[in-house]
């Protein structure tokens, strides 16, 4: 009504219209005209517009603090406004939100993770591996929640130990460590830790300037940074962010910066070492996570976010792996097996090694047991050589040579034992040995004692029995006072005799007296007479000669007996005259031809006891 | 405090971690575990009125390839040769240990004692006197110890250590 009335009214110059204006003044006063204005404002939208502009925040914090419908009715109107922004052009939101964004994400990711552990916890309830078994343990052991202990061993980590080891001697200079943490004596670690980054550089052989930067072990990482003189290693407990390899390499600079002398001339004191404690104990740094509420317009956005992560984390940790030692679980338990494995092994071929070295020892100790027991041998030194033994010593020129009496023994090369004997290559001095047997093999040697002579040797004693001739006699006394070791000689059972003359031709004379028993003058049937031209008997009288020739020599005396035979025919009384004379016959012949008278005798057995027509001789020398 | 490094030489089975177990832990045992690369243990004693502490580097015995490898001799103060008694292949390898000390930089100074050990079974060693003599002429202390009796065993590395706290007041002098 106002408004159809309200654009015409001044236009109205009626006598009823300025009536009514006239009522309307008195009734309405001066207001009718703001009434006017006010609606003009509500009927023209940018007036109106204005006017709300003016209040509407105060409005809306009003009525939000008065009840949720607010947030209700306009939370759709936002959602969409939000979808079509982003439909538009995402890259406005996410600029706009990305000073938020990194921590948010970083929260969001555990927070996703354990919601992610969560969902599958009664999957991994089931799960007997040995790695889920531990963390439950730990779960039970410490009051959390599995899932957290899970992300404990995935995301967290913790400086515990710091280690700084001079880099030549692998001692210790200085040492920090987190007030929980559980460290085992540092000297000794820093000494290990030296030796293990040896062992690694040496075995495989890697070039140059690069060497080990990370080792580990479980959930326990070791970084390594080294610098010109020492080398600073941090024990860290999980997964150890990229900065704090910056961090220590810092750490690692102003220590040299600052103890570059000391450094140097490090001689084994480490005191000087305390005036960079601090400097350690800035490096037991740790992260801890924490607990926030996913804003659940988060989650697209998130889930995004989180998988390109992974990706990056993925590549940086592969490219973080080529400079670190790390084996996965399966795999460290295979590769230690497997050590173990050529360990024992080793262990055993060393073992047996050493057991056949030392038996082949324990053989060859008895091999010179056996040569120096030997008399006139003394082993002075021995030596190892490829294929067997020298040995090196005293032999007395009238000992048994070793190689004559000593066992061989298989040789046993560093390879194994092979089917060969050792050679034993001696070389010996000559000398004169003391030992009793030795004593008295010489002088059996130098004395010659006849076989009714015996020597002895009791202690520094010598003695001599038994009969021996006064020349040998004086021998012994020559030599018995040379003897090595011998202070006295006993002969008080020693009888002397006469001496025997030397009797060269003896054997000479013994064949002659043989022959000439053996031959015989053979005569004819009762004949007596001699053939004086019968060569067998002209043969023995020039061995008789001989013999008396040689006796003569020899200062010996001879004696011929001749006796006479004959056969059985005829009377004894005629056999007795015919052999007496055959003898006689046979005498005569010999003096004529000039052997002497004296030395020969008739035999006193006559006639035909031999029943042979013959003479016989009996030859003796004395 | 003064600490230094010791290395533990020699062929292997000799003895080496027995002796270092006995002196460090007074503990013997008959079992044979061979190390493998370095086991490192510390000892503290007093020589001459002065502190020390002892990092015992035991390095694995190996000589059928032999190669000790020298960067676990680097920086080392001073050094045990083991020879075990019973074995006479154990002298050799000792002697080349030797020279290759003396031949490292520095090596003329680096203190070396002789441990003759396995003691406890003289009976059957076979250490002839030249070999003691080649020893003995090195200049270097020549001790016999067993492991298993604890014979010798503070002797040997009391002898060392006497002999650092000498050659560092040498070299101290020569600085100041
Ligand atoms: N009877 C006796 N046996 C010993 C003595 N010392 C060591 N052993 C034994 O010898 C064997 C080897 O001893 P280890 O100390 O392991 O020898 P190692 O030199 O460390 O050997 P590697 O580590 O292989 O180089 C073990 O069986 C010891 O029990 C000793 O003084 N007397
Ligand atoms: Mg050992």
């Amino acid at each position: 009504m106002y408004s159809e009335n309200n654009t015409s009214a001044p236009l109205a110059p009626e006598p009823q219209a300025h009536d009514m204006q006239r009522l309307r003044d008195l009734l309405l006063g001066k207001d009718y005209e703001s009434l006017l204005e006010l609606r003009r404002q509500i009927n023209t939208p940018e007036l109106h517009s204005e006017q709300i502009a003016r209040v509407v925040s105060e409005a809306l914090q009003l009525r939000a603090s008065q009840d949720e419908t607010l947030s209700e009715v306009l939370s759709p109107t936002i959602e969409n406004a939000l979808s079509r922004s982003i439909e538009s052009d995402p890259q406005r939101l996410a600029n706009a939100l990305y000073p938020v964004m990194g921590p948010a994400i970083r929260q969001s990711i555990q927070e996703a993770l354990a919601q992610t552990f969560d969902t599958f916890n009664q999957l991994l309830e089931q799960s007997l591996s040995p790695k889920f078994l531990g963390w439950r343990f730990d779960a039970w052991r410490t009051g959390r929640s599995y899932s957290e202990v899970v992300l404990l061993n995935t995301l967290e980590y913790q400086v515990e130990q710091v280690f700084l080891i001079h880099s030549d001697t692998g001692l210790l200079l200085r040492h920090a460590e987190a007030p929980q943490a559980i460290s085992k004596d540092p000297d000794m670690v820093s000494g290990m830790l030296t030796a293990i980054q040896d062992f690694i550089a040496d075995s495989f052989s890697i070039q140059g300037d690069a060497s080990l930067k990370r080792l580990r072990l479980g959930e326990l990482s070791v970084l390594i940074e080294r610098g010109p003189r020492a080398v600073l290693a941090a024990v860290v407990r999980g997964n150890p962010p990229g900065d704090l390899v910056e961090l220590l390499t810092e750490t690692q600079e102003s220590i040299h910066q600052q103890m570059a002398h000391t450094l140097v001339n490090y001689e084994g004191d480490s005191e000087p070492f305390v005036r960079i404690h601090h400097l350690l104990e800035d490096c037991l740094v740790s992260q801890r996570q924490q607990r926030v509420k996913t804003k659940p317009w988060f989650a697209g956005l998130l889930l995004l976010t989180l998988l390109s992560l992974v990706a990056y984390w993925g590549y940086q940790h592969h490219r973080a792996g080529q400079d670190e030692l790390a084996l996965g679980q399966s795999e460290q338990q295979a590769a230690a097996q497997s050590l173990q494995d050529e360990l024992e092994q080793k262990k055993k071929l060393q073992q047996l090694a050493a057991q056949a070295e030392r038996e082949q020892e324990q053989v060859f100790r008895e091999r010179i047991k056996q040569i120096n027991a030997e008399p006139g041998v003394v082993v002075v030194n021995t030596d190892k050589t490829e294929t067997g033994y020298r040995i090196e010593g005293l032999l007395d020129p009238l000992a048994r040579h070793p190689d004559t009496f000593v066992e061989r023994m298989p040789l046993l090369t560093r390879v194994g034992v092979r089917d060969v004997d050792a050679t034993f290559d001696y070389s010996f001095q000559p000398y004169v040995s003391a030992e009793p047997a030795m004593v008295m093999k010489r002088a059996h040697l130098v004395l010659q004692p006849a076989k009714n002579t015996v020597l002895n040797l009791r202690d520094s004693v010598f003695v001599v029995s038994g009969v021996a001739e006064q020349g040998w006699r004086n021998k012994l006394e020559n030599y018995w006072r040379n003897m090595p070791g011998v202070t006295t000689l006993d002969v008080s059972r020693l009888k002397v005799a006469e001496p025997t003359p030397v009797r060269e031709h003896t054997a000479a004379i013994n064949r002659l007296v043989d022959t000439i028993n053996r031959a015989k003058y053979l005569f004819g049937a009762g004949r007596t007479d001699v053939d004086e031209t019968s060569p067998r008997l002209n043969q023995q009288l020039r061995h008789i000669k001989e013999l008396l020739r040689l006796a003569q020599v020899n200062e010996q005396a001879v004696r011929i007996i001749l006796t006479g035979n004959t056969d059985q025919s005829g009377s004894a009384r005629i056999n007795e005259q015919v052999s007496a004379d055959r003898a006689v016959n046979v005498r005569d012949f010999l003096i004529g031809r000039g052997v002497p008278a004296a030395i020969i005798s008739l035999g006193k057995k006559r006639g035909s006891e031999v029943n042979e027509r013959s003479v016989t001789y009996w030859v003796r020398v004395y | 405090m003064i600490q230094k490094k010791i290395c533990m030489l020699g062929s292997f089975s000799v003895g080496k971690t027995s002796l270092v177990k006995q002196y460090v832990e007074s503990v013997f045992s008959d079992k044979y575990h061979t190390t493998l690369g370095v086991k490192v243990d510390k000892k503290q004693l007093t020589v001459q009125g002065q502190a020390m502490t002892l990092m015992l580097w035991d390095i694995a015995g190996d000589d059928d390839f032999f190669k000790v490898r020298p960067t676990h001799l680097r920086g080392m103060a001073g050094t045990i040769i083991v020879i075990d008694g019973t074995r006479r292949y154990t002298f050799d390898v000792a002697m080349s240990l030797y020279k290759m000390v003396k031949a490292l930089p520095d090596g003329h100074n680096i203190p070396v004692v002789f441990a003759l050990n396995k003691a406890d079974m003289k009976s059957q060693w076979v250490l002839s006197e030249e070999m003691l003599l080649v020893l003995k002429e090195t200049g270097s202390a020549v001790i016999e110890s067993s492991a298993k009796d604890d014979l010798g065993v503070d002797e040997l590395f009391s002898t060392l250590a006497g002999k650092l706290v000498l050659t560092g007041n040498i070299s101290k002098g020569a600085i100041g």
